[in-house]
């Protein structure tokens, strides 16, 4: 079957500049997918995105890009065996801008002191605590996390 | 599986196919049950695509995967 070609006769002038345009466009658009499926646009998944450290017996896995209303896990690993008590805090800013959901396992005691929210968990061996959040207003922020007395800060930014 | 982009891309190739094998109509054969279809097909994929994610960028990132495979497989289509 024959193509209708007649709207490029009616401005072949503007269809011209057209067809580069939108190879650029979509060339752009690829690397954005690109970039995405890395994690660099808020998935909870890919290079960009998934980041860890070590801090006092402990390795946090954290996203560095979330998106709002998107949930997302903070991983916190204990690898040295805490006896009795692990205490982890959030300066109190952070819970404006995120909803902290859920926390598993459930800790002892919660406590606010000095402007930081203090979870206190009883470990007697190695094991896994998981915070689920949820992103509430975009832009960055630096979060600074204390794990059993020693601070840390995690770059996190949030896309609308 | 968390990345929006890879989702949209697997729900395209999952109707491109199960529509290619519903044989080739025009939109003048449709029947009221095949439009009714179309409306279900479209709920189940909203789910499939967008899941919990109410941000306005995951919303845009699916559109543009959709359509980029669209303009991808459209350009191969008129090549061959």
């Amino acid at each position: 079957m024959k193509k209708d070609i007649s709207s490029i006769n009616e401005d072949y002038r503007i269809q011209k500049i057209g067809w580069p345009v939108q190879k650029i466009f979509w060339s752009l658009i690829f690397c954005v997918l690109i970039f995405g499926v890395l994690g660099g646009l808020g998935d909870n998944t890919g290079v960009l995105s998934e980041k860890t450290i070590e801090v006092n017996g402990a390795v946090i896995k954290y996203q560095r890009y979330l998106r709002v209303e998107k949930s997302f896990e903070t991983k916190v690993i204990l690898t040295d065996a805490h006896s009795g008590n692990t205490t982890i805090a959030f300066d109190a800013e952070y819970i404006n801008r995120v909803r902290i959901v859920q926390v598993i396992p459930e800790p002892d005691a919660v406590e606010i002191n000095d402007n930081h929210i203090i979870y206190h968990f009883n470990t007697t061996r190695t094991g896994t605590i998981t915070f689920f959040n949820d992103p509430l207003k975009m832009g960055s922020y630096t979060l600074e996390l204390d794990v059993n007395g020693t601070k840390t800060t995690l770059s996190q930014y949030t896309y609308f | 599986m968390e990345s929006i982009i890879i989702r949209s891309a697997i729900i395209y190739v999952f109707i491109f196919i199960v529509l290619r094998m519903a044989g080739k109509r025009t939109l003048s054969e449709m029947t009221t049950f095949d439009l009714i279809l179309v409306l279900i097909i479209s709920e189940a994929t909203q789910q499939a695509l967008i899941d919990d994610d109410n941000s306005i960028l995951g919303g845009m990132l699916a559109i543009v995967t959709l359509v980029f495979l669209d303009v991808i497989h459209g350009g191969y289509c008129i090549k061959i």
